[in-house]
């Protein structure tokens, strides 16, 4: 189920990212503006189910920090488009994002 | 008198002893084998046990057959010198019930069997070969105590295989793009697999089944559909690095349903939003930011 819920999350990052990078060449396109912030408040949403599902099952405290640290990358990226510096600096956001989305299926799925 | 009769002995034991080292030293002959029809079995069967035979640059089609201690090596390595099993259905190279064989320094194909067949041999040393082509690459078979290093088995069905073979050290060779599995231990106890790679091939990078006491230490296996297999709980696996097959093909899967739903999204977002989806438009149709 967790590598599962990795892999739908991974889809909306990149279906956030595509959406962002959309955003920033063509601001007139409302739908897609929407598109990209219900992508990404669902990725966000997804990582949570997921961090939560995975520190219940298996539990190691340990990584509970890695878990706080992906959430604030997440975060940080929410303060950056609230603060408008989203066209600046959203590309290397949603680049870390992608990454640890992949990071967050290597590390779950089945050996 | 007895005394000298005692030291006469002696030195003529010394002497006897030194005769049998010198002549058992020089003995050991090199023999050249050029290209031609069984040239290389021609030469095995006359070499004495210890000799060296140097196989020239070349194509050779043989199967040879050897069963006495030999050292067997190519002149330039395996690259150029290529031997094709003749018959199919035997070993481009076996090595029957003997010891201490050299096989080193060649590339050997195109047998249903095995490329290097040991077969109920022991502390023989296979190195530097390129098996390919056959369906065991390098096949060991009830053989203990043997060498296998710095070879490579590629695109045969079974790279190196070890069947009811013990204490055999199998190290530093490479088995990739076989098309079922790369390194094989079947049966076979107190093997050491050591710093090995097994990768691109189409089932299981290493295999240890039925077998233990092995030690796999420091391996790679990488994009294997199966990284490291085994039923038993007694062998040693220390510092391997394994990497599946799914971890390449699952990412680019993912990218793709990504792009996928991403364009599906947009229309029914552009269905619910119709109005705020209409692009304007300049004067000769160009679209225009706002």
């Amino acid at each position: 189920m967790i590598p599962l819920i990795a892999s739908i999350g991974f889809i909306l990052a990149i279906m956030t990212f595509i959406g962002g990078f959309r955003m920033v060449r063509r601001a007139d396109h409302i739908e897609e503006s929407i598109m990209h912030r219900v992508n990404g408040y669902v990725t966000i949403g997804i990582y949570v189910i997921l961090a939560l599902a995975c520190i219940i099952t298996n539990f190691k405290p340990l990584y509970l920090p890695l878990w706080v640290f992906g959430f604030l990358l997440h975060y940080l990226k929410l303060v950056l488009v609230k603060k408008r510096l989203a066209v600046k600096y959203g590309g290397y956001m949603g680049g870390i994002l992608l990454l640890t989305w992949l990071a967050l299926i290597f590390t779950h799925l089945p050996s | 008198m007895i005394v000298r009769a005692e030291r006469i002995i002696r030195v003529t034991l010394f002497t006897l002893l030194l005769a049998i080292i010198a002549s058992s030293t020089s003995a050991a002959r090199e023999l050249l084998v050029t290209q031609g029809a069984g040239a290389i079995q021609q030469a095995v069967d006359t070499a004495d046990p210890g000799d060296t035979i140097i196989v020239e640059e070349g194509e050779y089609s043989e199967n040879i057959v050897i069963r006495k201690p030999l050292i067997l090596r190519s002149r330039k390595g395996y690259q150029g010198t290529v031997i094709k099993a003749r018959e199919p259905s035997n070993p481009v190279i076996k090595v029957d019930s003997t010891t201490d064989v050299v096989i080193s320094g060649f590339t050997v194909k195109g047998s249903t069997v095995a490329g290097i067949h040991i077969y109920r041999s022991s502390g023989c040393k296979v190195y530097g070969n390129f098996a390919t082509d056959n369906y065991m690459g390098i096949y060991l078979d009830h053989a203990s105590d043997n060498l296998v290093s710095s070879n490579t088995a590629a695109r045969n069905a079974e790279g190196i295989d070890l069947y009811f073979s013990d204490a055999n050290k199998i190290v530093n060779n490479k088995a990739y793009s076989n098309t079922e599995k790369g390194i094989v231990l079947y049966s076979s106890n107190e093997n050491e697999l050591i710093e090995n790679e097994a990768s691109s091939n189409v089932w299981d990078g290493i295999t240890v089944w039925n077998s233990h006491r092995n030690l796999v230490k420091d391996n790679r296996s990488v994009n294997n559909t199966y990284a490291i297999v085994t039923n038993t709980d007694d062998n040693e696996f220390v510092g391997n690095v394994t990497m599946r097959r799914l971890y390449f093909i699952l990412p680019v899967v993912l990218v793709y349903i990504a792009l996928v739903l991403y364009l599906v999204e947009k229309k029914i977002f552009m269905m619910l939003y119709p109005r705020a989806s209409s692009k304007r438009v300049g004067p000769k149709g160009r679209r225009t930011r706002p």
